[in-house]
């Protein structure tokens, strides 16, 4: 009995510093979440992605556990030290549909002259109509 | 030659925000029927001609037609410039909001000069007088851009020398176009220049 009561203690202790790592994608970006308990946020930890066996990003989450990185490949690893042996390594399939060019697209350049040229027309139409009902 | 967002000082971003405020309502105020039509087709001109770049060494520079547009509308021109600088600053990322004040006492106050050079062309020198109603609106942008630059600090005065040096090829190009472009209309419609 007291074996297990041991037991039961040190798992309870093991798994307050087992790290766990939580991403979901917000547009070009994926927001990663780690800690080690709710009030263990994994604070300054070094964040990868890793894509093809290689590192293409990386950075280091902030007080509260997150960090937020532009996506650069359609599926990647989230690989997050947490140092002392604690790490984490977990896959994500990124929606690449909800991710923007980098680039501006030419036809969005050409939207946004044309409708330049509208808004200029407009706003002097607009003028000549109060002007001349005065 | 547009200055962009977060360079400039309050004290020198407020009072240009407040006069170009001030001196766009009395020209709104003071705008007749008939003009407007010209000023929208002068604003288009001038939004479009800052998409012309002309490549120069390892850099580019683009057109204004500041002194075009000027010598057609006189004060005018700050509408027409106010209009083309807001969408630029909005949709294109060039200048910023909150210096549209300053890039407008920049750009639009000198063009005012391409209405003087016209009215002199009528009276002699009329060739030089249309180069210089494309050349002169742009020296004194440049120069006022560069006073500006100085006047936000020292750290500046380096860059102010800069933006005044690359504007030296701008102002001889303006000074062509505003040549044969009022050559053209002189020819074409001369009222149009009245």
């Amino acid at each position: 009995m007291k074996f297990w009561l041991v037991f039961v203690l040190f798992l309870n202790f093991a798994d307050a510093h087992v790290l766990k790592v939580f991403a979901r994608q917000d547009g070009n970006f994926v927001e990663i979440k780690s800690y080690f308990n709710a009030s263990s946020p994994c604070k300054g930890c070094e964040v990868s992605i890793i894509a093809d066996g290689k590192v293409i990003q990386s950075t280091k989450t902030d007080d509260k556990g997150m960090a937020r990185l532009e996506i650069k490949a359609d599926k990647f690893e989230i690989f997050v030290d947490g140092s002392l042996a604690h790490e984490k390594r977990i896959n994500f399939v990124a929606d690449m549909s909800n991710v923007a060019a980098d680039e501006p697209q030419e036809s969005d350049f050409i939207l946004k002259f044309i409708s330049s040229l509208a808004i200029i027309f407009a706003v002097f139409g607009a003028l000549y109509i109060i002007k001349r009902r005065r | 030659m547009h200055i962009g967002e977060g360079v400039l000082l309050p004290q020198i971003i407020i009072p240009a925000n407040v006069v170009a405020g001030a001196l766009s309502a009395y020209l709104v105020y003071k705008l007749e029927v008939k003009d407007i039509p010209k000023i929208a087709c002068m604003s288009a001109i001038f939004f479009i001609a800052s998409f012309i770049h002309v490549p120069l060494g390892p850099t580019s520079i683009h057109l204004i037609l500041s002194g075009l547009v000027g010598a057609f509308l006189g004060m005018n021109a700050v509408l027409a410039v106010l209009i083309a600088l807001f969408l630029q600053a909005l949709f294109f990322g060039y200048g910023g909001i909150s210096v549209l004040g300053v890039n407008l006492l920049v750009l639009a106050l000198p063009a005012i000069l391409g209405r003087y050079f016209l009215h002199l062309s009528f009276m002699k020198y009329q060739k030089f007088c249309w180069f210089l109603a494309g050349f002169v609106p742009i020296l004194v942008s440049a120069l006022t851009l560069s006073g500006v630059l100085v006047l936000n600090g020292k750290e500046f005065v380096a860059v102010a020398g800069l933006a005044l040096a690359s504007n030296f090829a701008l102002m001889a190009i303006e000074g062509v176009i505003s040549l044969f472009g009022i050559g053209f209309i002189y020819k074409v419609n001369k009222d149009l220049l009245r």
